[in-house]
């Protein structure tokens, strides 16, 4: 039973993060169609951009600093799908991300190099120890509970950002019927490149948290993406909700997956995939969507 | 208040508009009719902004206003509600209303937002009782009203219709053009009505252009226009006599 609460936590927290990065590709593909390859990277931009600063400052500034880079980069790659998003076809657009994020990740290698990156624990007792509390005879991290807080948060913003403000509407209007949304003059446009730079906030503020205890990784980005779209798809792409409950749901699914059949703990990564083909084979429209839907 | 020119539309390397040219003076309300892919929306997208025009001119206001994008023609007061409604499904008759909004600005919006929202739902009141309801959930005349809800929310000087009576029942065909004839009067606002209802438009409308293929055929008052043989022919039927009270 112990075993079980602890991997439970270590599920939840790791959850977590898959769901944030599956909320940023369900808000991109709800906009343009696309499947966004680069969101991975946002994360490792954050990560990295904070790990980078927190030699000279602290978290305090090196958080918002990194969201800032993730966003920047964001809006970079917004517009450079945006201009050939009314001639290309979707895959090619896609295909599009894919080069981008090979090449945000070389990028980042040429600067960073290939060396992790430690990042402190936000609350941590040091750099390398954690505060930990113990909960239901679990060992219950301080960084795991930040990462559940700060997931909290977000989706608790992200939903009113969708439900209740005007730019959030609108760019809610804009993916359930862009002509509409023209008419009554929404810049669909600039709808389409707030949606990425949402998505990159998103997802570096993913891998701030993410890091913090262990290393940034110029190449973190790749597996965490991977994970992140999984869950978008499992959840139905383009549906919130059902991203945040199947990221949670994988996170908790490969930490108990030990429990069942011992020797997978050395091929944890395959159980997103092998989950994902199966799903895909079965009901391609997410376990969790009855159709298609936005917010 | 409106005056195309000589208006050239292609889409790609097809002229959908060859040569159109029409004016609509303040306060009134003007129809274009013609058949099936005469090119009626693909003007009224052109004066929208949703469609550049090759060339001619299309004048709003004293201002050429060829080419420019929608959002800025929003902000001048024309206001286009399109063809098959192009409502946001998904989302709430209140939301899609408020949507309508969406360009005006926000110490405008504070003051006169609840009131606007008001007149609407009294000019509708069926779409207070639903405000709730996914739009998707509508019936067509419900969603015909929403659109032209929304397009009223925009506090439009100029609105431009595109076929209202699509698919509805006479009454409610009716009530729409109800709507539209006390917006005129009330509101002084200024209309141009697409529809291939002849009949409704040219009761509602002072004066109409017949568009074929891309070309004005005809024009002038309703009141000759419907009494022209051709137009009755075409586009009245043989019982108009007989539906005219
Ligand atoms: N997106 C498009 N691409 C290419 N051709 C188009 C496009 N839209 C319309 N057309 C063509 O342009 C012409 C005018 O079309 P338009 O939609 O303006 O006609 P309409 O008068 O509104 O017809 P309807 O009464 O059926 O709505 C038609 O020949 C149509 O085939
Ligand atoms: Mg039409």
């Amino acid at each position: 039973m112990e075993q079980f609460n602890q991997l439970l936590v270590t599920g939840i927290s790791n959850g977590c993060i898959y769901a944030i990065v599956a909320i940023g590709f369900s808000i991109i593909y709800a906009g343009t169609q696309v499947i966004n390859f680069a969101q991975g990277e946002f994360v490792m931009i954050g990560a990295m951009v904070a790990a980078a600063l927190l030699a000279k400052v602290s978290l305090l500034v090196a958080f918002p600093v990194a969201i800032l880079a993730g966003c920047l980069v964001g809006a970079i790659l917004g517009l450079c799908v945006l201009v050939p998003l009314k001639r290309a076809a979707v895959v090619s657009l896609v295909i599009m991300t894919v080069g981008a994020s090979i090449l945000i990740r070389g990028l980042a290698q040429l600067f960073w190099g290939e060396e992790g990156k430690n990042v402190p624990y936000f609350t941590g007792v040091s750099v390398n120890e954690d505060h930990t509390f113990h909960i239901a005879g679990a060992i219950v991290g301080a960084q795991q509970i930040w990462v559940v807080g700060i997931t909290i948060l977000l989706v608790i913003a992200t939903h009113c950002f969708f439900k209740y403000t005007l730019t959030g509407r609108a760019m809610r209007a804009c993916a359930l019927n862009p002509t509409g949304a023209r008419l009554v003059g929404i810049n669909v446009h600039k709808m389409i490149i707030l949606s990425f730079v949402m998505a990159a906030g998103l997802g570096s503020i993913a891998g701030v948290t993410v890091a913090a205890g262990i290393y940034a990784r110029c190449t973190m980005g790749a597996a965490l993406g991977l994970k992140g779209f999984c869950a978008a798809v499992l959840g139905g792409l383009g549906s919130y909700g059902g991203g945040i409950v199947a990221g949670i749901l994988l996170g908790v699914v490969e930490a108990l997956i030990v429990l069942v059949i011992p020797s997978m703990s050395d091929y944890r990564d395959a159980v997103a995939f092998v989950i994902l083909l199966l799903v895909l084979l079965l009901k391609p429209e997410g376990i969790l969507s009855r159709k298609k839907a936005v917010a | 208040m409106l005056k195309l020119q000589s208006v050239m539309t292609y889409y790609g390397r097809i002229m959908a508009l060859r040569g159109i040219s029409l004016h609509v003076d303040p306060g009134e309300i003007v129809a274009i009719v013609g058949p099936n892919g005469a090119g009626k929306t693909t003007a009224l997208n052109t004066i929208s902004g949703v469609l550049a025009p090759k060339s001619g001119r299309i004048v709003f206001d004293g201002k050429d206003v060829a080419g420019k994008p929608t959002d800025s023609l929003v902000d001048m007061g024309l206001v286009q509600v399109p063809e098959g409604r192009q409502l946001f499904a998904g989302m709430s008759v209140y939301e899609n209303l408020m949507l309508g909004a969406y360009r005006r600005s926000s110490a405008d919006k504070k003051t006169r937002l609840r009131d606007d929202l008001d007149r609407i739902y009294q000019i509708f009141p069926i779409l207070k009782e639903r405000q709730k309801q996914s739009a998707g959930t509508l019936s067509g005349g419900e969603q015909q009203m929403l659109a032209i809800g929304r397009a009223l929310m925009a506090r439009p000087r100029m609105l431009l219709l595109d076929e209202p009576s699509m698919g509805l029942a006479p009454l409610v065909v009716k009530e729409i053009f109800k709507v539209i004839a006390d917006l005129r009067k009330e509101r002084k606002t200024t209309v141009l009505v697409v529809e291939q209802n002849v009949k409704a438009a040219l009761t509602v409308a002072k004066r109409a252009y017949v568009l074929e293929t891309g070309r004005v055929v005809m024009e002038g008052a309703s009141s000759e226009l419907s009494k022209n043989p051709e137009i009755q022919r075409a586009y009245l039927g043989k019982g108009y006599k007989h539906m005219v009270e």
